[in-house]
């Protein structure tokens, strides 16, 4: 446990620093923050921009997702595969052909483009 | 310019009223020359320069431009470029001037939305006529009142949450969005005013709420360094900065004396092969050459154009006496078609490609 | 196991101002290279970090009306803190803050948190054209963090292990950028892009009005542009053990020899800006997907079959 301990007292150092950067600034500019319209060329927003949003890459997201978690064998199998030798290669690349056809097929359905 | 003494990297929000497109580039070769730096948006700005006479609605736009720079903060005017460098000079010292930037912020939050639901949210009770600071004379200001329409204000802060539309594209039920486009926005004509309709980042509809007054010109280096102001703002959205500060130099010392017209109609033709040639330019305004287009891409659209610019800006400096019509058209009125269905950002594009400010030649 | 000497742990409070001295370093580089395009003098170029903190930090915060206050604050503060957390595993000669047996994985963590961080920096300011860039950031990561796992697992296969040392002691004979280039390549485009800069500045980029920084100013702009060359900064260590031998070389010690190769690396990155046009995420991800991601699985097959 004390391997990762650095990583707490990094993370937390790195955030005070924000937090006495913070300060300083405040001190520094000597007033609270402006609040403000959001910037539409000096006109007044009809609207929030927070919203439900359409995000047309969404298609691609789950392809992503399918990759993303065969992510979880591959670290552990990066580790063995020296060891196992061919057979852990063969079924690995077998594996992520299945995936890359996969990927072929999504963009043949136009998954990567949206404009 | 021959100002020393004066502070570096100053942020400047440059805003060109309806027909200050030439004070514009003026305002921009002193600010290059003193180090400052071109603002992105009215939060990135220290200096506020408004170039030409704004007409009354531009000046309610421009009014709440300043009320969004954070400060400190100073503002100038600049309507003919006499005595340039000692405006800007002066609104450098503003910036250092404490008892004046008190005064700017306590103004500045006094007139600060406060999350208040009446009807003239950013109006109401508040006196703004007042905001004469040392030389950095403003004029008078008026406020009209400012159109909500149809606004329902129903939403926190006063402003209208985003309501769904049946017409989505893809059949969902998401939010429609509305952005004003026009003034403060990095490589915007001066005097336009759009207002698109977003479905997310997907431009539905563009309406043109202000038309630019384009200047009419007989001086052909001016002509040809409009043509190339336009240039390097498509340079600059399109990510090139590179290219594009090569286009500033150029359009620099075009403004600057005839004596330079020659070095500036080289760098320009360099400048034309270099945009031609690069494959990445093309391929990140076009996109891969298999897609069919059945209709004008816009995107190539955007890089015709562009090269057009260059081209237009070479022809004017190797022939004065020759031609001086810009095959530029009636693009405004093609807009919407172009920009429907395009990001809001290629819309950006569009409309810088369309190089507004570089209006008609003389006798077109 | 290469003997490698995890210090204690409060001397990783030193991190953030050893990693803010690298990224400073880095700041000026691009800012050079801005000032000569602009025709400015080289001492002008040398200070721009100091004199934009200056400026930053006297500069008023705003908020624009019905704000995410809280997500943006995690934002912005978190782009240092992600940037600081990436770096803590790279072993600097023969002593290593954190010597994680997972380093690899680690940075791959932290470099997600990216998204999070950049989608949240365009959430946060309640306004339109952030919010176009943060969700543009999403698509065009979409699109570059499949083939840069693939690229970060390549070294680990060869080296056997996750572990940053034994994978820096594992290019005795030859350098990893060598013999997996494609590996490497990818390593620093993606770099470039979760860090948003150069080509892959979709984040924060004029034609959205500066996006995830239209509404942004004073400290929080500085948290913001800063957290990016920290970022940057971490990157071209990460790179250091995984792909230049870690602190191998000739005559320097095994520190000198990190850093000189980091700030190189750095050096790469921070000058790609404005060389090119903006790659738009809508382009990138064809070649992401049909491309880089192919290319990258047989780098694997590659470093694979050397492996084993």
């Amino acid at each position: 446990m004390t391997a990762w301990a650095g990583l707490g007292v990094a993370g937390l150092a790195t955030a005070g620093l924000v937090v006495l950067v913070r300060l300083a600034s405040r001190l520094a500019a000597g007033r609270p923050p402006l609040t403000t319209l959001p910037f539409q060329s000096g006109h007044s927003p009809d609207e929030h921009a927070l919203s439900r949003y359409h995000a047309r890459w969404y298609p691609m997201t789950l392809l992503f997702l399918a990759f993303d978690v065969e992510m979880l064998f591959m670290y552990p199998w990066a580790l063995v595969v020296a060891a196992r030798g061919t057979a852990a290669i063969v079924e690995m690349f077998a594996f992520l052909g299945v995936l890359l056809a996969g990927v072929v097929w999504a963009w043949r359905e136009g998954v990567l483009r949206w404009v | 310019m021959g100002v020393t003494g004066v502070r570096r990297g100053i942020h400047v929000l440059v805003v060109a009223a309806r027909g200050g497109a030439l004070v514009r580039l003026s305002v921009e070769r002193a600010l290059r020359t003193l180090g400052w730096v071109p603002a992105s948006s009215p939060a990135d700005a220290d200096l506020l320069a408004v170039c030409g006479t704004p007409a009354d609605q531009e000046r309610d736009a421009i009014e709440q431009i300043w009320r969004q720079l954070p400060g400190p903060r100073a503002r100038v005017e600049v309507t003919s470029t006499e005595a340039l460098g000692e405006l800007l000079s002066q609104a450098a010292s503003a910036l250092e001037d404490h008892e004046l930037q008190a005064t700017l912020a306590q103004e500045a939050d006094a007139s600060a939305p406060m999350g208040m639901d009446h009807e003239d949210m950013d109006h109401a009770g508040m006196d703004h006529g007042d905001m004469d600071h040392g030389d950095m004379d403003h004029g008078d200001m008026d406020h009209g009142d400012m159109d909500h329409g149809d606004m329902s204000m129903t939403g926190p802060g006063g402003i209208a949450l985003a309501g769904s539309s049946d017409d989505d594209r893809d059949g969902l039920e998401m939010d429609v969005g509305h952005v004003i486009l026009g003034a403060g926005l990095p490589g915007w004509p001066a005097g336009l005013v759009l207002r698109a309709t977003l479905h997310g980042d997907v431009v539905t509809g563009v309406e043109v709420l202000a038309s630019p007054a384009p200047p009419s010109l007989s001086d052909p280096a001016v002509r040809a360094a409009l043509l190339v102001d336009a240039a390097a703002g498509v340079l600059d959205l399109a990510g090139w900065s590179a290219a594009a500060d090569s286009a500033r130099r150029a359009r620099d010392d075009l403004m600057d004396a005839a004596g330079a017209t020659r070095i500036a109609a080289a760098d320009v033709a360099r400048l034309t092969r270099r945009v031609r040639r690069s494959v990445l330019l093309r391929w990140s305004l076009e996109g891969p050459g298999h897609r069919a287009p059945s209709s004008p891409a816009p995107g190539s659209v955007v890089r015709r154009r562009l090269i057009a610019l260059l081209e237009a800006a070479a022809t004017t400096l190797a022939d004065p006496q020759g031609p001086a019509h810009v095959p530029l058209g009636d693009d405004l009125a093609l807009l919407p078609e172009l920009a429907e269905g395009q990001e809001l950002a290629s819309l950006r594009l569009l409309v810088a490609s369309m190089a507004l400010d570089a209006g008609v030649a003389a006798d077109a | 196991m290469p003997e490698v000497t995890t210090l204690q742990p409060w001397w990783a409070a030193l991190a953030p101002v050893t990693l803010l001295t690298l990224a400073a370093a880095g700041a000026a580089m691009a800012g050079a290279q801005t000032a000569r395009r602009r025709g400015d003098g080289p001492l002008v170029a040398a200070t721009t970090p100091l004199t934009e903190t200056w400026r930053l930090l006297r500069q008023r915060r705003r908020v624009p009306v019905a704000a995410d206050r809280v997500l943006w604050h995690v934002a912005v503060g978190g782009l240092p803190v992600v940037a600081v957390l990436m770096a803590v595993v790279v072993p600097l000669g023969s002593v290593v803050l954190v010597d994680s047996p997972v380093g690899v994985v680690w940075f791959n963590a932290m470099d997600v948190m990216l998204w999070a961080l950049w989608w949240l920096a365009g959430w946060g300011p309640n306004s339109t054209h952030s919010l176009v860039a943060g969700h543009r950031f999403l698509g065009l990561a979409l699109a570059y963090e499949l083939p840069l796992m693939f690229a970060l697992t390549s070294p680990a296969i060869a080296a056997h292990s996750l572990r940053l040392a034994d994978v820096a002691s594992a290019q005795q004979g030859l350098w990893f950028a060598v013999w997996m280039p494609v590996a490497f390549g990818v390593y620093l485009l993606s770099a470039v892009a979760f860090s948003s800069w150069g080509p892959f500045a979709v984040a924060a980029h004029s034609d959205l009005a500066g996006g995830v920084l239209a509404e942004t100013s004073g400290v929080d702009r500085w948290l913001v542009l800063a957290g990016r060359h920290l970022v940057l900064a971490a990157a071209a260590l990460v790179a250091v053990p995984l792909f230049l031998g870690g602190g191998a070389g000739p005559v320097l010690g095994p520190v000198a020899w990190t850093l000189v190769k980091a700030l190189v690396v750095l050096a790469v990155l921070e000058l790609s800006a404005g060389r090119a046009p903006m790659i738009r995420p809508e382009r990138f991800a064809e070649v992401g997907w049909m491309v880089l991601l192919p290319a990258t699985v047989l780098q694997m097959l590659v470093a694979a079959g050397g492996a084993s």
